[in-house]
């Protein structure tokens, strides 16, 4: 009989299949998550990893390695069941408890972002204390990595902990450059961590992550860590960052183009400021991100960088994108990018404060929602060039003390000019007009 | 009493006499006590007694410290008091098993005082001494809290003694071709009295030799061969259980090739079981069987989960003794040597639930069960007394005068009887739980029938299933064409398990308390919901 | 002959009269059409007016790029554009409707062809408007891709893509209201054909070497194993 209830079919993140196999694991203590996709040449030693770093570390601790796998047709489900566990003898330290293994495909956005929703909600299922999400392709990882990025969480209590990894002088530029200062200033909170794809976090954070309006989106996001980033830090959460060792991946066939690097990354960071504009715009002092552990030297040869193409592509771009860029910036700003000289060795002169106000007045015109957001990322990405071309050439003969200077530098360059970003944040239409 | 094996099938119960029931009021118990209470253990469904070292003994180490193997201590009764003992149980269909304390006698003994009395003595070579204490070094202390070493002086003879024990409990010179005789004497004595077996102290340590840890030695198997192999001959339906505290596979050589002993205690099982109650996780139990090796046929693990002594934590890693400690023993005061000195119930907080899931794993995982006294009724402890004597506190029969144990001056009981409101003889004896039909005597008693209701439990093999959910502890017991499923819940919480039971699709389940029948077993997986602390016996039939 | 004359004076009199009598009303009713389909159409754009405006579509237009062609050739902005032209086109129909009503032969069906007629400008002003969007934001991505993909003449490229769609969508709003249609299709095929024989020829003789550049750099062979670029990790 009808009663006047209509039946509603509300969509499910966590799979039939996924389901059946977590509803016997039970509550857990700590989560960790691996979300896969054709990952059969790198994953076996990363799961031996993680479960020798559960067995020496939480012994105690119930634990369970979900897999949430994106439609692998290379079996890595099954060798991520089938992986060999790196006991000691059993008169040795190993784990007391069962070891949980669930590798199931999961619906959804079928990319990295939607296996670690996937994760998030199985974590909320078990009610587990701590979650710490790895990359499949990592091939320096070690099972100390897992009680470090932990720890914090589990025994301390913090939120999120995120890595940080020691890397070549100049590795990193979109980082150091722009996602860290800009999230920095904007949160007034210090960053030095690395969006490696790997971190810990609460399983409050988590539970709150899994309803956040960035899901209902059907975009892909193959690293949402700027979201998750920059969500603890707009939420005042306690974040920190742990020094590990050298990160390394697998050669990937097919990575992302710088210019979808930026409409992922960078994008993500000016939605943060979007959908935190209320947090951010408002905020005075916040606490520092403490760091814990000590600093890993990274050895090996430097990477090659062609200064040259960078300028070229710099010089390049702010010439065939001048009606664009004039859309996005202020007239005071397009005249003094034009100013930055070229030299036959790289771009020279482009200076902390004009690159600060680059990046702010398209943060402003993201949103103002002067044009396509996608495209506004990419219209950055020659100009990012330039300037990073202009930073390696002025610090190519310093030292890593000298370097770290001018990176803090720029985050205080950032800190100051903040109110610029909040002036044209607030104008009427904020284009550059 | 003509099977050979019937050892496999028993249920035994551990006892010390002195501390079951005082017949002559002079606050310890003795034989004509135990006597009396012969029935309880009839009713109950036990099917041999094994008595605590009864030996006339200086009591420095509760009686394992003897001073005359041929005898009664006093205090326990005479020799004729224990005949009829022996006759009484017989009649009831229980057996006897005593204790054989071979590794060492007390410094009291008079082949001791001999043996000391001078280097020159035809006795002298009965012990094992030495001029330094640097002989044998690097061997384990095993009391560590009272020992500082395993050699003693003896200001008598100006020498050093071997003790693996106490100090007042030299180790007798296996290597002596007299002493194993006279250790067959001792054995034949009691066996032409009637007792049907010995449990065997301390066997791991019979035999000594430089640069080794003097345990385990090859020569000690062949001393226990030749005790053994004379058993046998003479007596064939007796009974040898060793006491070995060491790994499966450390001691399945005491097994032989059946020319050994006949049964062996599984020590590592008994603190894997409490441990994966507080873990919840069956991990740690389904590990440690399936890395015990396969014993003969005609041998038998002994399995218990409490004893006279302390619940023994040499048998685990260190994470593991940290565990238990956090989880059974957070007093200090509870804890000893490597071990945790507190009987069943209050290692379980009174939690009856446990209770009845631990003695359900006790009766259920392959093994002869044994029962230590006044566990089938929930009895407490007290920690205070010393030594492992908290849990050696006299049998509480009922809710009166000294718990009906001894009707003398109740300072005058050798140990006072345990008083506080949760556990003591007023709340927690045998009278009222008889009265009582949903007591844990009561159900202790359901228990033992349903186990003896099938020969699977104490001969068949087994093979453990492996739900997902490792809350859920699940095996198959089979022994020829009779199987049996067996499902725990080791969990606070309610739990459900698929379970793949392929192997035995088109059984019927009928569960063995009640008699319930459960859905025919398909190909596809069974799915079991359990209570908290649950668990099932299933007979399967096919019909 | 002084009757003759007053009679038929009188006469032509009387019928002036009963023309005027006749043909008066619907003066005055087309008049009265015209001045209440003025106010109609008035009201209908000044509340599309602010309507527009309340919705900022404005701002929609500026984004999409349009209100920058529509400067460019003079026009006013979007806003006043379509309230206008909604003004007009209410206007005209009861200009119609005035005309008919006035009963001249052969001008009764004016305005009923009028307003079947209306349906198909409208179409073509959207094929027009969203080609306009079509290509603004095809000239933005194609100059956005080209300039990050290093390619040469990204405006060159980009400003044809605009072009040929803005192209494209006028071809095919001339031919949803059917002026020249067989001329304006032939011409739009001949261009269009040449334009792709000609851009084929150039690259076959004279670009070759430069669409080979062009194509090894978007597909580069990896079997030598030669670095062209660098290998720095930008994240």
């Amino acid at each position: 009989m009808d009663t006047g209830h209509s039946r509603v079919m509300r969509s499910s993140i966590l799979s039939d299949e996924l389901v059946r196999q977590l509803v016997p694991v039970g509550q857990v203590d700590i989560v960790v998550g691996l979300p896969t996709m054709n990952n059969a040449a790198t994953v076996e030693p990363v799961v031996t990893a993680i479960h020798a770093g559960l067995a020496r570390h939480f012994p105690l601790e119930r634990t369970v390695l979900i897999s949430p796998d994106g439609g692998s047709d290379d079996g890595t489900p099954a060798i991520v069941r089938g992986a060999p566990l790196a006991y000691e003898e059993l008169r040795g330290s190993k784990s007391l408890r069962t070891t949980h293994r669930v590798s199931a495909p999961f619906d959804g956005v079928l990319d990295r972002s939607g296996g670690v929703r996937t994760v998030f909600a199985a974590a909320d299922l078990l009610q587990a204390c701590a979650i710490v999400v790895f990359s499949p392709d990592i091939t320096s990882l070690t099972p100390d990595w897992v009680a470090e990025l932990v720890h914090p969480v589990w025994k301390d209590g913090l939120d999120l902990v995120l890595p940080i990894h020691p890397r070549h002088r100049f590795d990193g530029p979109l980082l150091h450059q722009l996602v860290r200062p800009l999230l920095g200033a904007a949160y007034r909170r210090r960053l030095r961590a690395d969006l490696a794809g790997h971190f810990a976090c609460s399983g409050k954070l988590a539970a709150r992550m899994s309803s956040h309006p960035l899901w209902q989106r059907d975009v892909s996001r193959p690293s949402f860590e700027t979201s998750l980033v920059a969500t603890g830090l707009a939420l005042n959460l306690a974040v920190a960052q742990v020094h590990l060792g050298p990160c390394r991946f697998a050669p990937r066939a097919t990575g992302p183009s710088l210019s979808e690097l930026f409409q992922d990354v960078v994008g993500a960071a000016f939605e943060s400021l979007e959908g935190n504009a209320p947090d951010w715009l408002t905020r005075d002092a916040a606490p520092d991100v403490p760091v814990f552990g000590t600093p890993a030297v990274l050895e090996g040869p430097e990477p090659v960088i062609d200064l040259a193409a960078m300028a070229e592509r710099f010089t390049a771009g702010v010439r065939d994108l001048d009606p664009l860029l004039r859309e996005i910036l202020s007239p005071e700003t397009c005249v003094r990018l034009k100013a930055v000289t070229h030299t036959g060795e790289g771009v020279r002169s482009f200076s902390d404060a004009l690159w600060v106000h680059v990046v702010y007045e398209f943060a402003a015109a993201h949103h103002h929602a002067v044009m396509n957001r996608v495209h506004l990322a990419q219209a950055l990405v020659p100009l990012y060039l330039g300037r990073a071309a202009s930073f390696i050439s002025d610090m190519t003969a310093a030292d890593d003390g000298a370097i770290e200077s001018r990176i803090e530098a720029l985050e205080l360059e950032f800190k100051a000019s903040r109110s610029h970003l909040v002036e044209r944040w607030n104008s009427e239409g904020g284009s550059g007009r | 009493m003509a099977d050979a094996l019937w050892y496999k099938d028993a249920i035994f119960y551990e006892l010390h006499v002195k501390a079951y029931c005082d017949s002559n009021a002079d606050g310890i118990g003795d034989f004509q006590g135990l006597i009396s209470r012969l029935d309880h253990l009839r009713d109950l469904g036990v099917d041999c007694i094994w008595i605590l070292p009864m030996y006339p003994s200086p009591l420095r180490d509760d009686g394992y410290d003897i001073s005359d193997y041929y005898s009664i201590h006093p205090q326990y009764g005479t020799l004729e008091d224990f005949k009829e003992f022996l006759a009484a149980a017989h009649a009831r269909g229980l057996r006897v098993l005593t204790e054989l304390v071979v590794n060492h006698t007390s410094d009291q003994h008079p082949w001791f005082l001999e043996a000391r009395s001078s280097r020159d003595h035809p006795r002298r070579d009965w012990y094992v001494w030495s001029d330094t204490d640097e002989r044998y070094p690097g061997v384990r202390i095993i009391f560590v809290d009272t020992e500082m070493s395993n050699w003693a002086w003896d200001p008598i003879s100006k020498s050093y003694y071997w003790h693996r024990f106490f100090s007042h409990q030299p180790d007798l010179n296996f290597d002596n071709p007299a002493v194993r005789e006279e250790m067959w004497n001792v054995m034949q004595f009691w066996l032409e009295l009637g007792v049907d077996g010995f449990r065997v102290d301390a066997v791991p340590y019979l035999i000594e030799r430089e640069g080794t840890s003097c345990e385990n030695l090859p020569e000690t198997h062949d001393v226990l061969k030749f005790l053994r192999q004379r058993l046998d001959t003479h007596y064939p339906d007796r009974m040898l259980l060793a006491e070995a505290n060491m790994w499966p596979a450390d001691v399945r050589p005491y097994f032989g090739d059946g020319d050994e002993f006949h049964m062996a205690f599984h020590f590592p099982i008994m603190p894997r079981m409490f441990m994966a109650l507080r873990l919840e996780d069956r991990k740690p139990l389904v590990e440690i069987i399936d890395s015990t090796p396969p014993i003969p046929d005609s041998c038998q693990w002994g399995l218990f989960l409490r004893n006279h002594d302390e619940l023994t934590l040499e048998m685990v890693t260190d994470v593991e003794r940290d565990y238990m400690y956090q989880s059974y023993a957070k007093d200090p005061v509870a804890r000893i040597n490597l071990g945790i000195r507190r009987r069943l119930a209050p290692l379980l907080e009174g939690d009856r639930r446990c209770v009845e899931l631990l003695n359900g794993l006790l009766m259920s995982l392959p093994g002869t069960p044994i029962i230590y006294y006044g566990d089938e009724i929930g009895m407490g402890d007290n920690i205070y007394l010393g030594d492992r004597n908290g849990v050696r506190t006299p049998m509480q029969w009922s809710g009166g005068w000294n718990a009906g144990f001894s009707s003398t001056d109740p300072e005058r009981l050798y140990h006072p009887v345990v008083s506080n409101p949760v556990y003591g003889y007023q709340s927690v004896n045998v009278e009222a739980q008889k009265r009582n039909g949903h007591s844990l005597l009561n159900w202790m008693r359901r228990l033992i029938a349903v186990r003896r209701s099938t020969p699977v439990f104490g001969r068949g093999s087994i093979k453990f299933l492996l739900p997902a959910n490792h809350r859920v502890l699940a095996y198959l017991r089979s022994f020829g064409d009779e199987q049996i499923l067996c499902v725990s819940n080791l969990s606070n919480s309610a739990q459900s398990a698929e379970l793949d039971l392929s192997a035995v699709a088109g059984a019927i389940p009928i569960e063995m308390f009640g008699g319930s029948v459960f859905p025919r077993i398909r190909e596809l997986p069974y799915v079991l919901t359990l209570a908290p602390f649950g668990f099932y016996w299933f007979r399967l039939r096919w019909l | 002959m002084t009757d003759l004359i007053a009679d038929t004076i009188r006469g032509s009199w009387t019928n002036f009269l009963y023309g005027v009598q006749i043909y008066l009303p619907r003066v005055l009713a087309a008049l009265s059409i015209l001045i209440v389909g003025w106010f109609i159409a008035w009201m209908l754009s000044y509340v599309l007016r602010h309507v527009l405006r309340w919705l900022r579509f404005d701002r929609l237009v500026e984004r999409s790029g349009i209100s920058d062609m529509l400067k460019r050739v003079g026009f006013p902005s979007a806003v006043t554009l379509i309230s206008s032209t909604a003004f007009w086109m209410v206007w005209l129909t009861f200009m119609l409707s005035g005309v008919a009503a006035l009963g001249f032969a052969g001008m009764e069906g004016l305005a009923v062809q009028f307003v079947a007629f209306l349906p198909r400008i409208l179409v073509a002003a959207i094929i027009v408007a969203v080609g306009l969007v079509t290509a603004n934001f095809a000239w933005r991505a194609t100059l956005l891709a080209s300039v990050n993909a290093n390619l040469p003449s990204a405006r060159a490229v980009s400003s044809l893509t605009r072009w040929l769609i803005i192209v494209l969508a006028i071809a095919m709003a001339l031919e949803q209201i059917g002026v020249a249609k067989a001329v304006v299709l032939t011409a739009f095929a001949i261009a269009f054909g040449a334009l792709m024989l000609g851009v084929g020829i150039a690259i076959g003789i004279g670009g070759a070497p430069i669409a080979r550049r062009v194509i090894e750099r978007q597909f580069p062979d990896r079997t030598n194993d030669v670095k062209e670029t660098d290998d720095m990790s930008h994240l």
